[in-house]
C-alpha cells in the first residue's frame, strides 16, 4: 500500500496533497503550496509541485483553466476525484485498523 | 533564482514557465528551493526524454544528424587522424575517443530514439577496438603508456556516477535536519 497517490512515482505524495488541496475547489500553484502548508505542516518545493501538476494533467486528474495574470488555475477532473476518493478510502481503512490494533494492546 | 527556470526544457517552459515564475515571485526562497528548482529541471528532462521515446512525435532530423556527425568525427580522429601524426599523440586519440563515446554517445543515442542501453554497447565496441591496433602491444610489454587512459577515464567516469547518490543522500539529510517539523502534541489514547 502507498501511502500517496499510485503510479506517480516520487511525486505520489505530493500529487496526493495536491489533489486533497484541489478537493475545496481551483487554485493556482501557490495556493495550493499555501493550503497544503497550512493543513499538513509541508512545505512542498517549487520544482517538486510543478512534478506533480504536470504528471497530474497527463494522467486527467486535473485540468488547467484559463490563466489569470499569469497565475493558471487548476481543478480536479472526475477522475481525479474518484481517484482521490479512493486513496483516501485505503489510508482511512489503514488508519482504522491501526488505531482499532494500537487500542486492543 | 529565476534564472534556474531556464534549466528546464523549452517545451516545458512553454507551458508552464510563466505560472511557475509567478509563483517564485510570490514565495520567499530559500537555498533548498533552489536545489528543489534543479532536482524539478532534472526530472523535467528526464521526463521529457521517456516521452519523446514513446511518443510517434520523433526529434528533428537535423539534431540527430548532428549528434551522429559530431561522434563520427571526434571518433574518426581519435582512431585514424591522430594516430597517423605520430606515437606521441597516442594519449590525445585515446581521450578523444574515449571523451566522444562517454559525452556524445548517449547524446546521440537518446537524440536517435535508440535509447540509454547503446551506451554501453558503444564502451563494449570501443573497448574491443582499442584493444586491437594502438595497444595490441600491450602483451609484449611495450605498449604506450596512454592505453591506460582508456580504463583510467572510465574509472573516472564511474567514480562520479557513483558519488552522485552519496551527494543526494547528504544534501537530503541536510535539508531534512533544517526542515524538521516538531512532533504533534501528545493526544489521548484511542478507545
Amino acid at each position: 500500500m502507498r501511502l500517496g497517490l499510485p503510479g506517480m512515482g516520487r511525486f505520489s505524495e505530493p500529487a496526493l496533497l495536491i489533489l486533497e488541496s484541489l478537493a475545496t475547489g481551483e487554485k493556482h500553484g501557490y495556493a495550493m503550496m499555501q493550503d497544503i502548508k497550512t493543513r499538513h505542516e509541508i512545505d512542498l518545493g517549487p520544482g517538486t509541485l510543478y512534478g506533480a501538476i504536470t504528471r497530474l494533467e497527463e494522467e486527467g486528474l486535473i485540468e488547467a483553466l484559463p490563466a489569470e495574470d499569469r497565475r493558471r488555475p487548476y481543478r480536479l477532473t472526475s477522475t481525479g476525484a474518484a481517484a482521490l476518493a479512493t486513496q483516501l478510502q485505503t489510508l482511512h481503512r489503514f488508519a482504522d485498523g491501526g488505531l482499532r490494533r494500537l487500542a486492543s494492546t | 533564482m529565476k534564472h534556474l527556470l531556464r534549466l528546464y526544457p523549452r517545451a516545458w517552459r512553454d507551458r508552464y514557465g510563466d505560472e511557475f515564475e509567478a509563483l517564485l515571485d510570490q514565495r520567499s526562497l530559500r537555498f533548498r528551493d533552489g536545489i528543489d528548482i534543479v532536482h524539478g529541471a532534472l526530472d523535467a528532462r528526464l521526463h521529457a526524454l521517456a516521452g519523446s521515446r514513446s511518443s510517434p512525435s520523433a526529434p528533428p532530423s537535423v539534431t540527430v544528424l548532428l549528434w551522429w556527425v559530431a561522434l563520427g568525427v571526434l571518433l574518426g580522429l581519435g582512431f585514424v587522424v591522430v594516430p597517423s601524426l605520430g606515437p606521441s599523440l597516442l594519449l590525445l586519440s585515446m581521450l578523444l575517443i574515449t571523451g566522444s563515446i562517454l559525452a556524445l554517445g548517449p547524446a546521440a543515442a537518446w537524440a536517435a530514439g535508440i535509447g540509454f542501453g547503446l551506451w554501453p554497447s558503444l564502451i563494449l565496441i570501443h573497448t574491443i577496438a582499442t584493444a586491437a591496433p594502438p595497444c595490441q602491444s600491450v602483451a609484449a610489454g611495450t605498449a604506450p603508456a596512454a592505453c591506460a587512459s582508456v580504463p583510467a577515464s572510465y574509472g573516472v567516469v564511474a567514480a562520479i556516477l557513483a558519488l552522485i547518490p552519496v551527494v543526494g543522500l547528504v544534501a537530503g539529510i541536510w535539508i531534512e535536519t533544517r526542515t524538521r517539523v516538531a512532533p504533534p502534541p501528545k493526544s489521548e489514547a484511542p478507545s
